[in-house]
């Protein structure tokens, strides 16, 4: 049944396949061909349009960063996975290129820009924190706010009457309840936490 | 005649929850035993009813009767009887006939369970339930009905989704799921009830807490499941993407579990009454707004059917409940009769109902009810923002795993901090220098239990940080065992100790047990999302690659024929040195009605980590294979965690053998101890 | 056993509640029409990016030196069934426009695959091969079918996700500038 398994999925590295084609066969007739060579393909293909690169980055660190990139990138063809996670075909192509990218030298905000530009901001997992999208960044932290405030008000109430009558969870756990009169200190122990619990509600 | 009789047995069981409500209803507001007993009937009846007609679609399924509607859309001869059963809720006319099948098991069982107690509430219970399952009975009969007769009926069906054939799990993580959404419709009508009775009274507290925990447990277990398969069946290596419907499944459990806390303090206190019962609604009316996200093809989600009629239908239907709830509480509330000795506290209260010390259980509980509540804010809010962006200016957003996690981080640490630091505090106030000790022995081996992982080199300060306070946590927890067993054990020796302990407490010990396995949860979740190693290789057979500390060697493909789908897998063995340890076949499954394969992860694990092998892509002949290999450490006790809270509920939920066993008296167990 | 005979409404619990459940509602209800699936393109409307591919028989192609007349620009896979559902089309249309360059751009798929199918599907036009998916990323590919028209200035003038047929690609190319 499976005539071809790597449908939808390749990833091979097409650039040496390409480039010996080209070199193979040279220019045919026809209207807006050019003779590149390999290399100018190869180098064509790491660079951001009207973006200069920046130092590459040392080894050791091109992998953390392209995952982080890509990592935040969501897959096109996916549901909601990002660039990082998902094997479809999309992905590995993108995570393909944004390495090639990050090894050219090319930031993390102009990598981003790149993809925004032809994905809009959808292809964020995360949002910038501009105009509207403030909603998802402070509304978490106004939720918070509230959530504090009206705890605390509940504190506030209570220090205000701290002279009142109050059950005090001292009374059953002291050495004085009536539960720990008992010599054995064990029988102590275990009323003395028996009292604590009753002190609670058990309540079924 | 299938399609006849489901048909029938739906419109039926239509009539008897109809007639049901409205017998309940007027058995509630004419105070009326007799009508009560009616209601109880038609309750039986519907449940009756609509759990026949699940059975009769999964003879029809079986049978391969293919003049009924659903199936001819997901039925098909090849499809192994397992997966043909589980086709009842593959699509979704199915599901949601399998939805009223399990509203039917809940009606049952809690009709009869509270059968002849609760008078001045099982009316209106009643009531509130069937309105609900004339609901779902009507979608079932008319807009989803997967009993109608198709004219001239194939001789084969396509079978179901191939993405639920391809794993056992998907056997057991819907249903769970389900009785964790449908359950909560229960503890949703005994809170309607009591608004109706106005009153609220520890008699009924005491059910409904237990009718809350029924479907949390489900709900807990299912969602544990669904991580479970989404890790072993997607090939993402991951368990948890914040995708619209796995947060819909979040969102309930959230107010089912502040819920499950709040109540305690509604009980003890008397305080946060509105608020209690708010979120006990609330609960129930996320899991509507769950199900909407899942079936109206508004989100994007592995979970989405298509864009069906169904989606307006049920908006329709939460509005209502919507707007019947907040009416409801707002008109009612007030009028609550709640039990004498609450008086005390109430009228001495302040705006909230009652007064807090910051140094108390309730303080503990407060501030665990406002931090659910930012989270389900803040996760709803990130679920929906897409919608409002789209809806305000017309752009297109996605939230996804990076912005949530940047949220869960901090929120989730400080439920493990307010996890520990609960039960160590007693109710009501407390001097500080008694409570140092109680927070400091735990806090000192919360250091000593992630001082191992550190020597092992999980040294990132976040990890460690959750682990500590995990630690914390689960000393505190095992401390509430170990103390009074302790103390008993010097008399009593050891055995005896634990049983006697166990008995008297056994609802706590539950509760503790369950918090252990939320420490756990938090622990592998700290390690897996801290310590995840991955990377992609292109192999050639023979040759092998490592990650962490596993090395796989490629052996090459094969290709195994079954009736219902062709795989084409990739050999590898786990190898150490010379000796192999196992044999991992990621695979690729070609279903017939499917053009893309479905790429079927394989996992091997061990206590310390998981290996995970996803395919990428594969040569036809065998000659490559590129390789995703995920190095994930502690998945298996994950996995495990949910079966700890599994059993921690269990052991809460079981019934009383005999309700006489809670302390009555501290003198008891002197009279009950031997000489 | 009767509730007090007070009445009242809890306003508090009024506002609050509506000022929740109400919008969520109206959310929902003004989300019906959303398809969750579509993924947006920023480029349209603007200049079409630059490209360099080399075709089947290895000659390349550079956007450059098409500038000037219209361009459509079809992403395809021989793996993608509505691709081959609107290949006739776009061959028609092809063979009608003599004065708009019409490529193909073969994504995530084998020069050789599409060779073989094109044999027998046939073609009036050239097809690039697009191995690392540069282009396609270059021009916010999402999924196959994908059609890009551009006109003359080499702008973007319309992105077509899915399927074309013969009076749609009519549409698009007058508005890219075609005769």
């Amino acid at each position: 049944m499976p005539p071809s398994l790597a449908r939808g999925r390749r990833r091979f590295a097409g650039l040496a396949l390409t480039a010996t084609a080209a070199i193979g066969t040279g220019a045919l007739a026809g209207g807006g061909e050019l003779d590149p060579t390999t290399a100018a393909i190869a180098e064509e293909a790491a660079t951001i349009p009207g973006v200069s690169p920046g130092p590459a980055p040392a080894a050791g660190e091109i992998d953390a960063l392209t995952n982080a990139i890509t990592s935040g990138l969501r897959c096109p063809v996916c549901q909601g996975l990002s660039v990082a996670d998902s094997t479809s075909a999309a992905a590995v192509t993108m995570q393909r290129r944004t390495r090639a990218l990050v090894e050219a030298g090319y930031r993390r905000e102009d990598i981003e820009r790149y993809y925004v530009e032809r994905y809009t901001e959808w292809i964020l997992l995360s949002p910038t924190n501009e105009g509207l999208n403030k909603v998802v960044w402070l509304g978490p932290l106004g939720a918070g706010a509230v959530g504090l405030l009206v705890a605390a008000s509940f504190l506030r109430s209570g220090a205000r009457r701290a002279d009142r009558a109050y059950p005090s969870a001292d009374a059953a756990l002291s050495p004085r309840a009536p539960a720990a009169t008992d010599a054995n200190p064990a029988t102590g122990a275990i009323d003395r936490w028996q009292a604590a619990v009753l002190a609670e509600v058990d309540d079924d | 005649m299938t399609p006849e009789i489901g048909t029938g047995l739906v419109m039926a069981s239509l009539v008897a929850a109809a007639a049901g409500s409205a017998l309940g209803f007027q058995a509630g507001a004419r105070q009326s035993l007799a009508l009560l007993d009616a209601s109880r009937r038609a309750a039986l009846t519907f449940a009756g009813l609509m759990i026949l007609a699940n059975l009769v679609m999964v003879g029809a399924l079986l049978n391969h009767d293919f003049s009924v509607k659903y199936v001819a859309e997901v039925g098909s001869l090849t499809t192994p009887i397992p997966f043909t059963i589980v086709s009842l809720w593959a699509s979704l006319d199915g599901s949601i006939l399998f939805w009223g099948g399990i509203l039917g098991v809940y009606v049952l069982v809690f009709t009869r369970s509270l059968a002849h107690r609760h008078r001045e509430y099982m009316p209106w219970t009643l009531g509130v339930l069937l309105a609900t399952c004339v609901f779902f009975a009507l979608l079932v009969a008319g807009v989803a009905n997967p009993f109608e007769r198709v004219p001239s009926p194939p001789t084969d069906g396509p079978g179901p989704n191939p993405l639920l054939q391809n794993h056992w799990l998907m056997i057991v993580h819907p249903p769970t799921l389900y009785l964790g959404y449908v359950g909560m419709v229960v503890p949703f009508s005994m809170i309607c009830a009591a608004l109706f009775a106005g009153r609220l009274e520890d008699g009924w507290m005491v059910p409904l807490r237990r009718w809350m925990l029924v479907p949390w447990t489900f709900l807990t277990i299912g969602i544990v499941l669904g991580g479970w398969w989404s890790y072993g069946v997607l090939g993402w290596g991951g368990y948890w993407a914040w995708d619209p419907v796995e947060n819909a499944s979040f969102h309930p459990w959230l107010t089912g579990t502040a819920f499950l806390h709040s109540a305690m303090v509604f009980q003890k206190r008397g305080g946060l009454r509105i608020w209690t019962l708010a979120l006990g609604m609330a609960t129930f009316l996320l899991t509507l707004v769950g199900t909407f996200m899942t079936r109206s093809g508004v989100f994007n989600s592995v979970h989405s059917f298509t864009q069906s009629p169904i989606g307006p239908v049920f908006l329709a239907f939460i509005a209502i409940v919507l707007l019947f709830s907040v009416v409801l509480l707002a008109t009612r509330e007030h009028l609550l009769v709640v039990e004498d000795d609450h008086a005390e506290t109430t009228t001495m209260s302040g705006v909230f109902g009652f007064e807090v010390p910051l140094l108390s259980r309730e303080a503990a509980l407060l501030a665990q009810n406002a931090l659910f509540t930012v989270f389900t804010f803040t996760v709803l809010l990130g679920t929906l923002y897409p919608l409002i962006a789209e809806a305000v200016d017309g752009r297109k957003v996605s939230l996804g795993e990076p912005y949530f996690d940047r949220w869960a981080l901090p929120l989730g640490l400080l439920m493990v901090f307010l996890m520990g630091i609960g039960p160590a505090l007693p109710w009501g106030r407390m001097s500080t220098a008694r409570v140092a000790p109680r927070l400091g022995v735990p806090a000192l081996m919360g250091l000593v239990f992630a001082s191992p992982f550190a020597l092992a080199g999980f040294t990132s300060p976040v990890v460690l940080a959750t682990l500590a306070l995990c630690g914390f946590a689960i000393a505190v927890h095992a401390l509430e065992f170990w103390t009074p067993w302790r103390a008993r054990a010097a008399k009593e020796g050891w055995g005896l100790a634990a049983r006697t302990v166990f008995r008297r407490t056994r609802k706590r010990w539950g509760g503790h047990i369950a918090h252990h396995g939320v420490a756990l949860l938090v622990i592998t979740i700290a390690l897996s999302k801290g310590y995840k190693q991955e990377q992609d290789v292109t192999l050639h057979p023979g040759e092998a690659a490592s990650i962490g500390r596993h090395t796989v060697r490629y052996l090459g493909s094969d290709l195994s024929e079954e009736p219902h789908r062709t795989s084409v897998g990739a050999n590898f063995a786990v190898v150490d040195g010379d000796t192999a340890l196992a044999r991992m076949r990621p695979h690729l499954n070609y279903y017939p009605t499917q053009r893309e394969p479905i790429y079927t992860p394989e996992v091997y694990s061990t206590v310390r980590d998981d290996l995970y092998l996803s395919i990428v892509e594969i040569d036809k002949d065998g000659a490559y294979v590129v390789l995703r290999m995920i190095a994930m450490p502690g998945m298996l006790w994950m996995w495990l965690a949910g079966g700890v809270i599994l059993l921690g509920s269990l052991i809460v939920v079981w019934p009383d053998a005999r309700r006489a066993t809670r302390l009555s008296a501290p003198s008891a167990v002197a009279t009950e101890t031997p000489a | 056993m009767n509730a007090p005979a007070r009445r009242g409404v809890n306003w508090t619990v009024l506002a609050v509640g509506l000022a929740v459940t109400v919008p969520l509602i109206a959310l929902f209800a003004a989300s019906f029409g959303n398809d969750p699936r579509a993924v947006p393109n920023g480029l349209v409307g603007g200049p079409a990016p630059a490209f360099q591919l080399p075709d089947l028989e290895g000659a390349v192609v550079a956007s450059d030196a098409l500038r000037g007349k219209p361009v459509v620009l079809n992403f395809w896979s021989t793996w993608c069934g509505p691709c081959k559902q609107e290949h006739g089309a776009l061959q028609e249309a092809a063979k009608r426009h003599p004065e708009v360059a019409f490529f193909g751009v073969l994504y995530n798929d084998e020069a050789e695959k599409a060779r073989r199918y094109l044999e027998v599907a046939g073609t009036t036009y050239r097809h690039l091969v697009d191995d690392d998916g540069r282009a396609a990323i270059d021009f916010g590919v999402a999924g196959v079918p994908e059609t890009y028209f551009i006109n003359a200035a080499g702008d973007i003038v319309h992105k077509q996700v899915g399927p074309l047929d013969g009076r749609s690609i009519e549409a698009w190319l007058a508005r890219a500038g075609g005769q």
